[in-house]
């Protein structure tokens, strides 16, 4: 019997930053251009199989989708609360929600005691130029790098258009959860996976798969 | 050799297709054995072909079966027209003409209880509504103008106008796409993707303070499929001066808090069981309740249904949005009880699409809450928090 624990994760960031199809994708595997906004909170759960060597466990993913509209803040710490990772999404071409995220990170750091693993995760990677896509980056990633360092939070980029780095996003969360390090590189560009944070700060020499 | 083909239904007449029905659809055919391969034993031969005509009978008793269900569901489905029908015709030519007189005597109550037609429904809404706010044809003309100008001072300003802003007229048109997205009524193109902006970018003029807040879409877009957009902004305007959506559209925290408890009470004293298992898995109303009371269960059930819901709740007040979140917890009370915290929140969140509206009312009707108790508990809860 694989040992079994359960963490909550929020997302959180500026409305139209994509927190929802983020989820729809990872867990219904579809994408769709319009989702209804949310409205309060939302719910979803999935379970991580993690295999480390002969150690095997599962982590249960409780996931909560928060309401992007700023009106709603004052609600969020109703939701945040007890979580124990904190997924910040931008659009990646969108530089006001980019703006936001500090916002998120200010917010969580001040008011949430216990300790909250950060991940700062840009969106819509399929609307960028470089990857075919009609609009430009709004914010270098060199910077958000930079700033996801000075927190020690992780830096991610997805696409739910395009299936792109979510699986990796929450096994990474999952394996941060229990303690598991990945052999293979959260997604995020070539030229930034030599100095991707998380295999620097942890401590633990073996690597897993999945 | 047992081959299973589809044949194609040939029904004609609807009298006919429940009999053609049950075996046209997937029939089983029986066919020879190929010469190449060695014969069967006798035995044998017999017991497949006992099988075939087990399988058969099953696979028809089976078809029988659905196509009852169906029969009684359009049975049930031409009967409440059927009614609807009948009823249509009181409220035009007996109610309406005497609303004041009529609207709160037993006979029209129960005749609003089954649901009002959808043809007067948008008249019915808004005499029930008993607007505290008048607003003229000019005045919204007004306010649509305004609008006009506003946006059009966005467009010359802001070159990237996609999602650059914070302007609440660009938050409204990022969510009238995502308003009902299955209907296709509000999306660029729609038929009613103008209306819907204009209605809220003028309630942005007309209650600056308040201006937009996700959700606000929904309510606007289910009044929008009921009544001409001037009507839809008057009832829209009027609905968001309700005590209850009045206090959670201005975020009123403190308010908020005392409705949840409020509702906490009559949770208790409804559904005990249930109670405690949503306490014991850390489920509170703010995880659930909150949705259903921003969007009147727009957001999380079926349209249908929440016009339904609406209808009583135009009715009896906002007595009505507790006693149908009760209706809703009792109608799932067993599936609840199997569920454990994040699941139930979830399914709370985003309801059945098959929910059953009679179904619901019923177990809404066994819900007890009079109007003295849901006052007497909310005024204390707003003592206790200090508001009002």
């Amino acid at each position: 019997m694989d040992e079994v624990h359960t963490t909550k994760v929020v997302l959180l960031g500026r409305t139209g930053s994509g927190k929802t199809s983020l989820i729809v994708r990872y867990i219904s595997s579809v994408f769709s251009e319009n989702v209804k906004p949310t409205i309060g909170a939302a719910f979803s759960k999935k379970t991580v199989q993690l295999i480390h060597g002969e150690e095997r466990k599962q982590v249960v993913l409780a996931i909560w989708d928060t309401a992007g509209d700023e009106r709603y803040e004052s609600m969020a710490p109703l939701y945040y609360r007890n979580s124990s990772a904190a997924i910040i999404c931008f659009d990646l071409a969108d530089r006001q929600s980019y703006n936001k995220v500090d916002f998120w990170v200010k917010e969580l750091v001040e008011k949430v005691e216990q300790n909250c693993k950060l991940y700062i995760c840009g969106t819509k990677t399929d609307l960028l130029a470089e990857y075919g896509g009609p609009l430009k980056r709004a914010v270098g990633p060199t910077e958000v790098m930079a700033y996801a360092k000075k927190l020690n939070a992780k830096f991610v980029e997805t696409s739910s258009k395009s299936n792109y780095g979510i699986d990796d996003l929450f096994k990474l969360v999952a394996a941060d959860f229990a303690g598991f390090t990945l052999c293979e590189a959260p997604p995020i560009e070539d030229s930034l996976r030599l100095q991707e944070p998380n295999q620097t700060d942890v401590n633990e020499k073996s690597s897993c798969c999945f | 050799m047992i081959n299973v083909v589809e044949t194609a239904s040939k029904a004609r007449s609807p009298s006919k297709v429940a009999a053609l029905h049950a075996n046209s659809t997937t029939g089983l055919i029986l066919e020879n054995r190929p010469n190449h391969l060695p014969s069967k034993p006798k035995q044998e031969e017999l017991k497949h072909r006992q099988q075939y005509l087990q399988m058969l009978e099953n696979a028809k008793r089976k078809a029988a079966k659905e196509v009852a269900i169906k029969e009684k569901l359009t049975e049930e489905k031409y009967d409440r027209e059927e009614i609807l029908r009948q009823s249509g015709k009181k409220w035009i030519e007996e109610i309406i003409p005497n609303w004041q007189n009529m609207r709160h005597s037993s006979t029209v109550q129960q005749i609003w209880w089954q649901g009002i037609p959808p043809n007067i429904r948008g008249k019915i809404w808004k005499l029930a509504l008993d607007f505290r706010l008048d607003i003229s044809a000019d005045l919204y003309k007004v306010l649509v103008e305004k609008t006009d100008e506003k946006f059009k001072e966005l467009a010359l300003n802001e070159p990237q106008l996609d999602s650059q802003s914070d302007s609440p007229l660009i938050q409204i048109k990022l969510d009238i796409s995502r308003t009902f997205p299955n209907l296709g009524m509000f999306q660029v193109g729609g038929p009613y993707h103008a209306s819907l902006f204009e209605i809220l970018g003028a309630y942005t003029q007309f209650k600056p303070t308040v201006g937009y807040i996700q959700g606000m879409s929904f309510l606007a877009a289910v009044f929008l499929l009921n009544m001409e957009p001037l009507t839809a902004f008057a009832c829209f305007a009027n609905l968001l001066e309700k005590p209850c959506q009045k206090s959670f559209y201005e975020m009123k925290t403190t308010k908020m808090q005392a409705y949840y408890q409020t509702f906490d009470g009559l949770f208790y004293k409804n559904l005990p069981k249930l109670f405690n298992h949503f306490t014991i898995n850390n489920v509170t109303p703010d995880m659930y309740l909150c949705n259903w009371i921003y969007t009147l269960y727009s957001h999380s059930l079926p349209l249908d249904v929440t016009c339904r819901i609406w209808d009583i709740v135009f009715r009896d007040g906002d007595i009505f949005i507790f006693r149908t979140a009760l209706g809703i917890l009792s109608l799932y009370k067993s599936k609840l009880m199997d569920m454990k915290s994040i699941q139930i929140a979830k399914f709370l969140t985003k309801l059945p699409d098959d929910v059953d509206s009679d179904l619901l009312f019923d177990a809404i009707n066994d819900i007890r809450v009079t109007k003295n108790r849901y006052n007497s508990m909310l005024l204390q809860h707003f003592e206790n928090f200090n508001c009002k």
